[in-house]
């Protein structure tokens, strides 16, 4: 760190993503074995004698563990990433992946997630995949210019990039990403990294959905806070905004938009509990119970403009 | 679950809630009264959300002896859409988290998170330096 550095998040107006994080397969499996026990040793014979493998660095006190990645659970939530882009009209789907070094498990993640694009959303999107093709034949002008009249005529663009890569472009250029799509343990880190870039940790929202059964479990991303169990002081805002995700997905968006105009309109007058009370300046402490009446307050009262200028006001 | 995979939703819905354990049911009791007030100012009084307490954690294990009852999953299922708070992670003997075992026996295979900037939220880079 060299002081006087200008730092590159300034601009956190301009994180606007959404992450479909692959929540049942990858590393998350638990199919591992600890150094030293007779089923890491089985596994590490059959891995050199069978399948030949010779570039274990230390065999003998090495634990392992297997990462599956398939083509159905790759494609099932690339398909509810671009349909989510699509119905809402968002720029672009990003798939993030590493490729560049696990070719066939995060690699077949970008592969499939292009498969769908094109096989199943062909005549809405844009895939980097035809850019490649493109240049290839025709040269890297003309892959160019079929983007360009591609994203002006309103296709959606499904492009990707290497996870080190895309967690160094979120802080410097937020904009460039809309909706992301990614493996559990690449999602794990970036939904964290995101939260952390717009000050959100503990009220970040989150949903567990399965698109094809309609199954979904939305809930609060923070722990339970045993220590404050009843002090009445804690930020109920997490699990206030998983609601408003479960009133969108049930169709009942209005009272959704009502809930965060409130909430919002709450944090500009700062009026809040003790977490936010500590890091701002002038602000007034608020209980849990206050906080959420301080909201139901607000809810239908300003809305839209109303809010904006009473917010301005202040 | 209709058949273009739109879900269709009654006027009044049966929603299922876990309200957590820890600060759970503090942060539950305050967020289901921000709910059923946008729900009511929403649409002037014609829908309203029926919530449904569903047993899991802490509460659940002190009341059935078990973590995540099988009940719990199949109202979940029932139901389709719930919401919950945060869960304890019991420790010891072989027992997966309750938030795993709910993702993998639902197969909810997208975890969505939405991150966007609230004005006013607490940058953690703007703290003052006297604080770290």
């Amino acid at each position: 760190m060299v002081q006087g550095v200008p730092s590159p998040v300034v601009h956190p107006e301009n994180v606007d993503m959404i992450i479909f994080r692959e929540n049942t397969e990858d590393i998350y499996a638990g199919i591992e074995w600890k150094a030293g026990t007779a089923e890491a040793q089985k596994f590490e014979k059959f891995l050199m004698e069978e399948m030949g493998v010779k570039n274990i660095r230390f065999p003998g006190d090495s634990s392992y563990g297997v990462k599956p990645v398939s083509s159905t659970g790759s494609k099932r939530l690339v398909r509810a990433a671009i349909k989510h882009a699509l119905e809402h009209d968002l720029p672009s789907v990003t798939l993030v992946h590493k490729g560049n070094i696990m070719k066939f498990t995060e690699g077949g993640f970008k592969t499939w997630g292009y498969e769908v694009a094109r096989q199943e959303f062909g005549d809405k999107t844009f895939t980097w995949d035809e850019w490649d093709q493109l240049k290839k034949e025709h040269g890297e002008a003309h892959a160019n210019e079929v983007q360009r009249k591609a994203l002006h005529d309103g296709k959606l663009l499904v492009k990707d990039m290497i996870a080190d890569n895309f967690l160094q472009q979120i802080l410097i250029a937020p904009k460039d990403f809309s909706v992301v799509a990614t493996l559990n343990l690449n999602g794990d880190y970036i939904s964290d990294a995101l939260a952390a870039e717009v000050g959100g940790i503990g009220i970040a929202p989150g949903g567990n959905i399965n698109y094809n059964t309609g199954y979904a479990v939305f809930e609060a991303t923070h722990g339970t806070a045993p220590k404050f169990a009843g002090t009445n002081s804690m930020n109920p805002s997490s699990v206030i905004l998983s609601g408003c995700m479960l009133l969108e997905y049930i169709g009942w968006k209005e009272a959704a938009d009502l809930i965060t105009s409130a909430l919002q309109a709450a944090i500009m007058r700062k009026r809040v509990t003790i977490d936010f009370y500590n890091l701002m300046t002038g602000a007034t402490l608020l209980k849990t119970t206050e906080f959420g009446d301080e909201i139901i307050s607000d809810i239908g009262v300003f809305t839209g403009d109303a809010q904006l200028k009473k917010s301005s006001s202040l | 679950m209709g058949s273009e995979g739109k879900l269709s939703v009654p006027n009044h819905p049966i929603i299922p809630f876990i309200e957590g354990d820890g600060i759970g049911p503090e942060i539950w009791a305050v967020a289901q009264k921000v709910f059923d007030t946008a729900v009511e100012k929403a649409y002037n009084g014609t829908r309203k959300i029926e919530w449904k307490e569903m047993l899991a954690g802490e509460k659940a294990f002190k009341l059935t002896g078990e973590w995540l009852p099988a009940e719990t999953l199949q109202v979940a299922k029932d139901h389709l859409v719930s919401i919950k708070g945060p869960l304890t992670t019991p420790t010891g003997g072989g027992i997966r988290s309750l938030n795993v075992a709910m993702r993998q026996d639902l197969d909810l295979f997208a975890c969505v998170r939405p991150v966007k900037w609230f004005r006013e939220f607490l940058l953690p880079w703007c703290i003052p330096k006297m604080w770290i």
